[in-house]
């Protein structure tokens, strides 16, 4: 028994990483749609669009990055899918240079099916480099640094930006971004005008973000790709999140259970390094 | 005169954008949102100062023949690729496209998802209960995997519960006396800098 707990306390890496690896393939494979349970905070988030009345606009900023694109780019299509069939219109910019090809993607992808038109209902702002500096910006002075759309044209022409010169003119904030953007946007647009605030994060982020879902500052979020499945779930449209889902639960298992045999063997291996010491 | 003019600078600006947040004067804030414009201008020119950087760093590598070179003409051949391509065929090009999806993205991905290797092999050998203090931290972080799988849900549908409350309440409460306290010192630094106090911005230790 000893000699058996002492391999499994030195097994090695290589092992550990085909079993994950089997646990996330299997599913991907051969989907076995475990339950979900939307959170309250992904529901808020829905049901923040959701209330929106068509024709009213949404600003949404990201930087979904290709190393962030597996958690993120499922919340920025369930977002979009959903005003789009809500009739609400989006205004997009991005703070991160790998993000307007996702931009574009989302936009043209899903023009056909849900009938939108460029410039009318849906814009999307070319990339500034600054980071928080842009935030700022957009906070405080939105027409002096966007005159035009990602593609050089005027956005002076376009419906969408009519009647829009201050961030304070759209009806609701949306961030998707992995590390900082929600920082920005709590200290340069939703504190100084108190609009109201979704934000999608990486999981990993979900405990750093929370604190203000809890103060009322942002009015929901969506969190990793299990917030995607949720928004996915409310929405009726499943997507990457819910397909993502059954991948992830059986990976979380597996990690599970593999911290509670690491810790059972080490117990029972240091109960029998002291009955011999006795 | 090195030391004292970027001083100078950090503490006028500096100040203009602290004063013009508190008190509504329209010339202070005109400058103010000017001067934050001139921080967008300037980091679209530290992209080029980071390409410059790049090229002068790894064409060093290849010129002293420094161990792993064809790496640095592997990233040199690659940036000015997709440099061009992006300049003559534009960013929404089919080739353009075609490289980001195909080559960025995938390898961007597939470098987030070593994690979901390595993560495991981790907790497998760390996450040991050695004290009643990692045992809470354990028991903690094992309530919110499961309250945020659907395995968890199938298991006990309280799990989901349980996870909103480790999250909404000990979470929120730490978290917030952490960026309350990240949020004075990074006052505190600012105001070290713009006094001139903190001057490690200019490379000094002072």
């Amino acid at each position: 028994m000893t000699q058996f707990l002492r391999k499994l306390d030195d097994i090695d890496d290589r092992i550990i990483h085909v079993i994950i690896g089997l646990s996330v393939l299997l599913p991907l494979i051969r989907p076995i749609q475990l339950p979900l349970s939307p959170s309250d905070m992904s529901m808020d988030a829905f049901e923040a669009i959701n209330s929106m009345p068509p024709g009213s606009r949404m600003f949404l900023i990201t930087e979904v990055e290709p190393t962030t694109a597996a958690e993120l780019f499922p919340q920025l299509v369930a977002v979009h899918r959903h005003a789009m069939s809500k009739g609400v219109r989006v205004i997009y910019a991005c703070t991160s240079p790998g993000s307007p090809p996702f931009l574009t993607g989302v936009v043209n992808d899903w023009q056909e099916k849900y009938s939108y038109e460029y410039g009318k209902d849906v814009v999307i702002l070319p990339f500034r480099a600054g980071g928080e500096s842009v935030v700022v910006q957009i906070g405080q002075n939105f027409g002096g640094l966007y005159d035009q759309d990602y593609r050089g044209d005027s956005l002076a022409g376009m419906e969408i930006m009519q009647g829009i010169s201050d961030i304070e003119d759209v009806d609701l904030v949306v961030s998707i971004g992995g590390a900082e953007l929600y920082r920005w946007v709590v200290r340069h647009i939703q504190a100084p005008t108190g609009l109201p605030t979704i934000v999608g994060c990486t999981a990993v982020m979900t405990t750093f973000v929370v604190p203000f879902y809890s103060s009322g500052q942002f009015v929901g979020i969506i969190s990793g790709l299990g917030g995607a499945a949720d928004y996915e779930y409310l929405a009726g449209v499943p997507g990457a999140g819910t397909s993502g889902m059954d991948a992830q639960s059986l990976g979380h298992m597996v990690l599970l259970i593999l911290v509670a045999l690491g810790n059972i063997s080490a117990f029972l291996l240091k109960r029998d390094s002291n009955n011999k010491g006795n | 005169m090195k030391t004292e003019l970027p001083v100078l600078v950090a503490f006028i600006v500096g100040t203009i954008i602290v004063v013009s947040y508190f008190l509504n004067i329209p010339t202070l804030q005109v400058t103010a949102e000017a001067l934050i414009n001139w921080a967008v201008i300037l980091s679209g020119f530290a992209l080029g100062l980071g390409v410059i950087n790049l090229l002068q760093v790894h064409s060093k590598n290849i010129a002293m023949k420094s161990s792993k070179w064809g790496l640095s003409v592997w990233l040199i051949l690659v940036m000015v690729v997709t440099f061009v391509i992006g300049i003559t065929q534009g960013t929404q090009s089919p080739v353009y496209s075609f490289m980001f999806n195909n080559v960025y993205t995938a390898l961007g991905a597939t470098v987030f998802a070593l994690h979901a290797f390595f993560l495991p092999a981790a907790a497998f050998k760390a996450f040991r209960i050695t004290s009643l203090e990692s045992g809470i931290f354990l028991l903690a972080g094992v309530l919110v995997m499961l309250g945020q799988i659907g395995i968890g849900t199938a298991i006990w549908d309280q799990f989901p519960a349980i996870k909103s409350w480790i999250m909404n309440v000990p979470n929120s409460s730490a978290m917030r006396g952490i960026t309350i306290t990240a949020a004075l010192g990074l006052a505190s630094t600012g105001l070290r800098i713009i006094l001139g106090l903190d001057r490690t911005y200019l490379g000094s230790a002072e």
